[in-house]
């Protein structure tokens, strides 16, 4: 009776109403869009990359290698030498590296030059692999893989002949004509920047920028892979130094002798110890976890190339870090125009106790108890909150459904439509727990009224 | 109070003794009256213009106000030995009130407003629904106006669901203040009718409160506030109550 009531007195009072509730909605909508933002953020970020044990790029900060080579945010620096990657992958420690060759784009879709490693040992969310929805992984230096959103918003389907720009920017002076490529496969959505990548195997890559000129296109020769790769993981740590020397001198001499020969042999397709061109970054799985940090510490003091060593987790936890004084002063901003909205509520409600004397009045002599009548002022002042507050998580979900596709293009951001999160949810109770206290202002005016019945 | 005097008065709707009051902060009395009762089922026109503590009375006996001293004993219940929120429910289930004007939550529906008595009476949807349109159907409030706003009635509609919300509980004492004042004489006459003959039963005790000495004639007794009250003697202190 005490909520009908209610409900009736408040659509009586429906303009005001109206506007405290708005008021409350969009202060609502602040906070939780704010708070949506951040927590899907850092979802987002954390299930971005899985299983990948370090990252290695050219010397600069740890959160900006962790930017452009796992969320393609910023523009990448040098790139490192192919020379360090087949050290990097001749080292014990390492079970399989991931090249990622960033630079190019297609239609506003990066373009990751990269090899077979990626199908394979990428991980995603909770340690999640890379699966194909459609098509295999590369098998010529033609083949293109691209991420689910890629081939949705392109319109491409397996077989497509796609002609590749050099740049980053949507539309490119020059156009890499002279080396077609093919869809080979399509990647399954993964709610992570993969979705909007471009994937051509190093040696398509080269052939783009003509650094081969003449490419041939025969299949990865995977034997040698394995080979290579069972080498690396027998070998011990006490084996280690002598292992880098010989594979360094090896190395050397083949360079030296037929390095564009080796080039063109080693097709960049599947695993390679040989790139055809530099790499922005390598991804690193390791045997055991445990060897991260003398590996992190190896590759950062390395002297033949500067590097740095990033750890995603982290690194992750430094971007964190960084963005804590940012969040908790949005969270500040947040608390103060929630509490505004909350005591222009409690204002609306005191200016209606006046005119509500006569029917207190009424219902006093009628028989309904003082308290009674308090707890009426107290449901409405729940009611506007929880109206608002609705109405507020509304806006965010809207405004989630708007802004996704550009987030997602631009910053490589899945944020779901969903605001109601646990700290959401400890930030309603909140607000309805500072509703209902502040609203005992009026409430109390009215009780107070009720009990000196002015008839 | 004693189990004699118990007895003795466990004929009478209101039984007033030596009631005085004055309004806190105030020094001089606004009611001083040594004696009023009501036995069970009499109607009573007490005649009392603004300023005659006929508001302040009424108060006393609905138990919104307790006596500053003296005794107030209505249906058998000293109102002043109870709780505030024992004299709401006793006021819920035992009176009913029909006032001058504002008998209606202005915003809701004739029927809602009935309901808020019901409600308080702790009457069933069922029950509530078959007295409501019971008695509305018998004030003759036609049935498409049952679910308009109170405020779009006429005044004289307004004071026939009034008596509608006072009754429609059944309690045994109904407590009328001024409720015709705003009507005219055709509406008044008829809302008499139906007051006393049509909707109260003849062991409802009925106080009538009103300065319109036209309307004596529907009582079987009359009183006045200027005879009950003996604080109307001092002049100034007459303006308190007003």
């Amino acid at each position: 009776m005490i909520l009908k009531l209610a409900i009736k007195s408040l659509i009586e009072r429906r303009v005001s109403v109206i506007l405290t509730v708005i008021a409350l909605a969009i202060s609502i909508a602040v906070v939780s869009t704010v708070e949506h933002i951040r927590s899907e953020a850092q979802n987002s970020f954390n299930r971005t990359v899985s299983g990948v044990d370090l990252i290695v790029g050219p010397r600069t900060s740890s959160i900006n290698l962790l930017l452009y080579s796992i969320f393609r945010i910023g523009t990448p620096g040098n790139g490192i030498s192919s020379e360090t990657y087949r050290i990097i992958a001749s080292d014990s420690r390492v079970a399989w590296q991931i090249p990622i060759a960033l630079g190019d784009s297609h239609q506003g879709y990066r373009v990751v030059g990269t090899d077979n490693t990626l199908f394979a040992h990428y991980q995603f969310g909770n340690r999640q692999a890379l699966a194909f929805a459609q098509g295999r992984q590369f098998g010529s230096s033609h083949d293109v893989v691209l991420g689910s959103d890629v081939a949705k918003d392109l319109g491409y389907s397996l077989g497509d002949e796609i002609v590749l720009s050099h740049g980053i920017a949507e539309v490119s002076f020059t156009q890499h004509d002279n080396h077609p490529f093919q869809v080979s496969g399509i990647l399954a959505a993964t709610g992570t920047p993969t979705d909007q990548a471009v994937h051509i195997p190093l040696s398509g890559l080269a052939a783009m920028h003509g650094a081969g000129g003449h490419n041939h296109d025969q299949p990865a020769p995977n034997e040698h892979t394995n080979h290579a790769n069972d080498d690396v993981a027998v070998n011990n740590h006490n084996e280690h130094e002598h292992e880098h020397e010989h594979e360094h001198e090896h190395e050397h001499e083949h360079s030296n002798n037929d390095s564009q020969q080796a080039a063109d042999t080693n097709t960049g397709i599947a695993t390679v110890t040989t790139l055809p061109v530099d790499i922005t970054a390598t991804l690193i799985g390791l045997h055991s976890r445990a060897q991260v940090f003398t590996l992190q510490q190896a590759i950062n003091n390395y002297p033949g190339e500067a590097l740095t060593g990033v750890i995603p987790g982290i690194a992750l936890a430094e971007l964190w870090q960084m963005m804590a004084n940012v969040e908790g002063l949005l969270r500040l901003i947040s608390v103060l125009v929630m509490l505004a909205s909350i005591l222009g509520l409690a204002t609306m409600l005191l200016a209606s106790i006046r005119e509500r004397y006569p029917e207190v009045s009424l219902f006093r002599s009628i028989g309904v108890s003082s308290g009674a009548l308090l707890l009426s002022i107290e449901a409405e002042a729940i009611l506007i909150a929880m109206t608002g507050t609705l109405l507020g998580l509304g806006f965010t979900a809207i405004a989630a459904i708007i802004s996704q596709p550009w987030l997602n293009q631009n910053y490589g951001l899945y944020i779901s439509a969903n605001p109601i999160s646990g700290n959401m949810m400890f930030f309603i109770g909140a607000l309805l727990i500072a509703t209902a206290v502040v609203a005992l202002i009026p409430a109390l005016k009215l009780y107070r009224a009720a009990r000196i019945v002015s008839r | 109070m004693n189990s004699k005097a118990d007895y003795q008065v466990s004929s009478q709707a209101i039984d007033v003794k030596h009631l005085q009051y004055a309004w806190s902060g105030n020094e001089s009395l606004t009611l001083d009256i040594p004696e009023f009762s009501l036995s069970v089922g009499e109607r009573c026109f007490l005649l009392g213009s603004s300023g005659s503590g006929k508001s302040t009375l009424l108060r006393l006996l609905s138990g919104l106000l307790i006596p500053s001293a003296g005794s107030i004993n209505i249906l058998n219940q000293n109102l002043a030995a109870m709780s505030v929120r024992a004299r709401d429910r006793f006021r819920a289930h035992q009176i009913g009130f029909i006032f001058q004007q504002f008998n209606l939550i202005p915003y809701l529906s004739i029927l809602d407003n009935l309901e808020v008595s019901a409600k308080l009476n702790k009457l069933s949807d069922k029950t509530f629904r078959a007295r409501a349109s019971e008695l509305l159907t018998r004030l003759s409030v036609a049935e498409n106006l049952w679910r308009r706003r109170a405020d779009q009635l006429s005044v004289g509609q307004q004071q026939r669901v009034a008596i509608a919300r006072a009754m429609i509980h059944h309690p045994p004492l109904l407590i009328a203040d001024e409720p015709t004042s705003a009507l005219d004489e055709d509406a008044r006459d008829a809302f008499m009718q139906l007051l006393l003959n049509d909707l109260t039963e003849s062991d409802t005790t009925i106080l009538f409160v009103s300065h319109d000495r036209q309307l004596i004639s529907h009582f079987n007794r009359c009183e006045s506030m200027n005879e009950l009250n003996q604080a109307l003697a001092i002049p100034d202190t007459t303006e308190a109550s007003a």
